[in-house]
């Protein structure tokens, strides 16, 4: 456990209050902590993967498959975020894809590598 | 009539015996027909440590039709398929198999550390997973894939779990009760659980109910399952 102020580094948790109704108010605290030390400016396009239905995925299953059981996420929608962001934190922070029972892990592994690394490159996956 | 989830080793060999025995059976699977097996197959070790299961699989596959699905709830079954949503109101046997528990270690979590079944699965691929390896845990498999990464890696195994990595964006070294291993990639058993994500309701059968790397405990299951399930007044239910 550290307990020393660190650079870079902002405490949030513990604040022992009503958690989500705080959270927007706390936000805009740690907004204007952020704006001491940067120029903030809100980002012109956020990426956004299309609302899903849950039930209508069935829809996509010609085409498409599901990757993640826990979470519904298909192999497309993986691989969207992969060829955007080009590393595997986003696919989980994202998709929620790999965020419980992680079998799917593998294969969020393999189509990041997809879209990062050529095909002499098997050996970069370690990598990622 | 009867839907089994899952088409891998134990959800064919209970479709088969099933039909065989006179139930109406449909057999889905959400991804690839084999289960985990198949793609245990590809490294040659493993393929050869679970021939007996796969040639099993292999001879109850001719004539079995597998829907592509994905169950998501029992009582009454809910099927996605490419088609559209199926409700039926058959009894479910769910044979959806285990998954490894993850690897959670003391110390920091760089990249670099792997469950086995994420480590065969990239291997099987043709992936290289690191260059020097620390294999943590108990079991034949890891036996196995130690075998395997030795013959062009530095493979190092130990049988305790209380592992505590060090390293930053990497695994460095990993300490093992007071020993220290210097190695990139850690492959840490924590043994398995059931993969039933959907929490379907229905009998279990084989790896759901096993949870292990040891398929003649789950060829067993699946044996005393079918002998019970076609004894008891099921019978008399059957279309």
């Amino acid at each position: 456990m550290i307990n020393e102020p660190i650079r870079g580094f902002i405490n949030v948790a513990g604040i022992q209050s009503p958690r989500l109704t705080a959270a927007p108010a706390i936000a805009k605290i740690v907004l204007g902590m952020l704006s001491n030390h940067f120029e903030l400016r809100r980002k012109e396009k956020i990426f956004r993967l299309p609302k899903k239905v849950k039930n209508e995925i069935w829809k996509f299953l010609e085409e498409d498959e599901i990757v993640c059981l826990c979470n519904m996420v298909t192999k497309k929608e993986i691989l969207e975020v992969a060829e955007n962001f080009k590393c595997f934190d986003a696919v989980k922070q994202i998709t929620w894809a790999g965020m419980d029972c992680e079998k799917c892990k593998a294969d969020i592994i393999r189509l990041v590598g997809e879209k990062v690394l050529k095909d002499s490159d098997k050996g970069e996956i370690a990598w990622l | 009539m009867v839907v089994i989830v899952g088409a891998g080793y134990s959800g064919l060999i209970c479709a088969r015996n099933l039909i065989d025995f006179g139930y109406s059976v449909r057999l889905f699977d959400f991804r690839k027909v084999g289960g985990e097996l198949a793609i245990f197959s590809k490294i040659p070790e493993l393929k050869e440590h679970y021939e007996s299961f796969v040639d099993e699989m292999k001879s109850v596959l001719r004539d079995l039709n597998v829907e592509k699905g994905c169950v998501i709830s029992t009582n009454p079954v809910k099927i996605l398929t490419p088609k559209g949503v199926e409700i039926v109101e058959d009894k479910a046997i769910i044979a959806t198999g285990a998954v490894d528990r993850n690897p959670w270690v003391l110390g920091k979590r760089p990249a670099g550390i792997f469950s086995p079944e994420t480590a065969i699965k990239l291997i099987s691929e043709g992936y290289k997973i690191g260059n020097s390896f620390l294999i943590a845990g108990d079991g034949e498999v890891l036996e196995l894939l130690a075998t395997h990464l030795s013959k062009n890696h530095k493979v190092e195994r130990v049988k305790s779990t209380e592992v505590y990595v060090h390293g930053n964006k990497r695994v460095e070294k990993v300490e093992v009760e007071g020993e220290e291993f210097k190695c990139d990639t850690l492959i840490l058993f924590r043994g398995r659980k059931t993969f039933n994500p959907k929490n379907l309701l229905g009998d279990l059968v084989g790896n759901a109910v096993v949870c292990s790397y040891d398929y003649s405990l789950v060829r067993k299951n699946v044996r005393e399952f079918i002998k019970k399930f076609t004894a008891s007044s099921n019978l008399f239910s059957r279309v």
